[in-house]
């Protein structure tokens, strides 16, 4: 490193814009939500249900503010947003972020499992897939085409028919054995991987027809050394690239897959409370998505920069 | 693409027809095959007995009948979206294009604020907040929640469109600027907007299976694929046919999608 002091500071504005950005990203969300529900009809009618008397509107309307101006109601629940204070769920009267944050970690263990299984997975494969033509490859590419049409409910379904009920293997719900991780985590693996496996293929039959790997052949080196020296190293670039941007693609797969397999997360409860009308718990699930998405973003950019140094003056590739 | 040999042409001609015969002759249809004719004699039968093609499911209903009802339904929430998403999003992102403005400010700001949010999310909780259930409540949402694809893929393409000389030239001619955006720019987007186009009907097909599959934003008993392949989940011991239909259909017609975008893609310049 010539001028480590510049990389410093570059991190560091960067942190800065990072921070300003999701502050921009949470007001734009919290603003469309709550003009969303506004718009939609008197939210104290939703609170208190279709059948409610005008004393009891009366009463929800003064109990939740709807009884002042629309600007006023906004700058409340701004304040509220602030303080992690999204409201309580219309269920069961629990603070509804803090129901969301019970959930959050059954999602956390199943995207970072399925994160895991689609690198492990894809990364051998790929790296083969692009070093070779032969008829092996050619029946694995179609396979992957047939995989790549499939959306991860279908596969889910089929997966459990086959597994759950078909054999008996595994169990198809439940939650806090490693093997009820199982089809859950295969189900999303389906439709990550094609796209994962496509770009590693790419990279690495690119990187083969590099000039640096033909200088490094031409002094010497062996097909090992230059697979995991020169090739594998310059395939995974892309695909760190690739999972950063599938992240919140993987999060709406998870709110299917999450519901197949009565798995408690966040998927699982917004599908629960959008079916139940309970808008804070829907609120707080929206928030907390999209900063998650937000923060895996900014880590997946993070670790290009470190994995890859041409990144580190010139920003962001395009 | 390495793998195109011809009956992928055949294959994505059937399925061409076969969708626009459906869609064309749907109420002709129904009326031989109702969707929704229950026989409680006959409940579950298995593929091709009773006079069942595909089996009947735990109502007595016809599967086949029901996979044709849910084709048209998929398919027209899918064409309206992708037409509700591609219109606004091109003419978006080509106003902005031929100009820098608050409007492309605006629109960048947008595309990476939705390429953070995961918009079947999105869709879910709209449709939830409008307590919309029907096909416009989906139409509308799927459409007006995807549109910034469209607007990212105008502006990029069309920034460079409008740098042309022939467009610079009908420009400084005094040709009126719909007619500019008609004759001279929307032509040059059309290869890749076509793609784009195709990729995006085969992704509103899965989110609205998707939505449908969940119970949020279509009316009770309406026979689409995702609600079939919900309600199969029930039987899935005894009455495998119906997740195997619905199934096989969502992935024959995606996969013929992505195989047409890429026939689209090898032929464009």
């Amino acid at each position: 490193m010539r001028n480590p002091g510049g990389v410093l500071s570059n991190l560091l504005r960067r942190a800065a814009t990072g921070v300003r950005d999701l502050a921009l990203v949470t007001l734009a969300t919290t603003t469309v939500l709550f003009f969303l529900i506004r718009l939609t009809g008197d939210p104290s009618v939703m609170i208190a249900g279709e059948s409610a008397t005008p004393a009891q509107l009366a009463q929800v309307r003064a109990a939740y503010g709807f009884d002042r101006s629309l600007i006023e109601q906004y700058l409340v629940y701004a304040g509220k947003v602030l303080h992690f204070d999204m409201g309580v769920s219309l269920q069961d009267g629990q603070s509804a972020i803090h129901k969301v944050l019970q959930a959050y970690p059954a999602t956390l263990m199943l995207a970072a499992a399925a994160i895991t299984a689609n690198i492990v997975i894809s990364v051998p494969i790929g790296a083969w897939l692009g070093q070779s033509r032969g008829a092996a490859a050619r029946v694995v590419r179609i396979a992957l085409n047939v995989l790549q049409g499939m959306p991860g409910f279908v596969s889910a379904l089929l997966l459990v028919n086959i597994f759950a009920v078909g054999l008996g293997w595994l169990p198809s719900v439940g939650y806090g054995r490693p093997e009820t991780l199982i089809l859950p985590v295969v189900s999303v693996v389906s439709f990550m991987a094609p796209k994962l496996i496509r770009v590693i293929e790419a990279n690495t039959s690119a990187a083969l027809r590099s000039n640096f790997v033909r200088t490094a052949r031409s002094i010497g080196a062996s097909n090992r050394q230059i697979l995991w020296r020169h090739v594998l190293p310059n395939a995974l670039l892309g695909a760190i690239a690739l999972i950063g941007a599938e992240i919140a693609a993987m999060l709406t797969g998870l709110v299917i897959i999450e519901t197949i397999f009565a798995w408690p997360g966040i998927g699982w409860l917004l599908v629960q409370s959008t079916l139940n009308l309970d808008f804070p718990v829907v609120q707080a699930i929206a928030l907390v998505m999209v900063v998650s998405v937000f923060l895996a973003n900014a880590a997946t950019e993070a670790l290009q920069t470190l994995a890859d140094p041409r990144l580190r003056t010139k920003g962001r590739p395009e | 693409m390495t793998i195109r040999p011809h009956w992928t042409t055949l294959l994505m001609a059937i399925v061409a027809g076969f969708c626009l015969l459906v869609i064309l002759f749907g109420g002709l249809i129904e009326t031989v095959l109702d969707p929704r004719a229950m026989n409680l004699d006959w409940r579950l039968s298995p593929p091709l007995t009773h006079g069942f093609l595909l089996g009947s499911d735990a109502f007595g209903r016809d599967v086949a009948a029901r996979m044709l009802a849910g084709l048209r339904w998929s398919v027209s929430i899918a064409t309206l979206a992708t037409l509700i998403a591609s219109v606004i999003g091109v003419t978006l992102g080509l106003v902005a294009a031929r100009r820098e403005s608050w409007l492309s400010t605006l629109l960048r700001q947008i595309t990476t604020f939705t390429q953070a949010f995961p918009a079947f999310v999105l869709a879910v909780t709209v449709i939830a907040i409008l307590r919309g259930n029907g096909i416009q409540a989906v139409v509308l949402t799927l459409g007006l929640i995807t549109w910034p694809v469209f607007a990212r893929v105008a502006y990029a393409e069309g920034q460079a469109i409008f740098q042309r000389e022939y467009v610079l030239a009908a420009a400084m001619m005094g040709m009126s600027r719909m007619r500019l955006y008609l004759r001279h720019v929307l032509p040059g987007l059309v290869p890749s907007l076509s793609v784009l186009i195709v990729f995006h009907f085969a992704e509103m097909i899965i989110a609205e299976s998707a939505l449908s599959f969940l119970g949020i934003g279509t009316p009770m008993g309406a026979p689409t694929w995702g609600v079939m392949l919900s309600e199969s989940q029930t039987y899935i011991r005894d009455a495998p046919w119906l997740l195997i239909a619905p199934a096989g259909a969502i992935v024959t017609l995606i996969m013929t999608a992505h195989l047409f975008a890429q026939h689209l893609r090898t032929r464009a310049p």
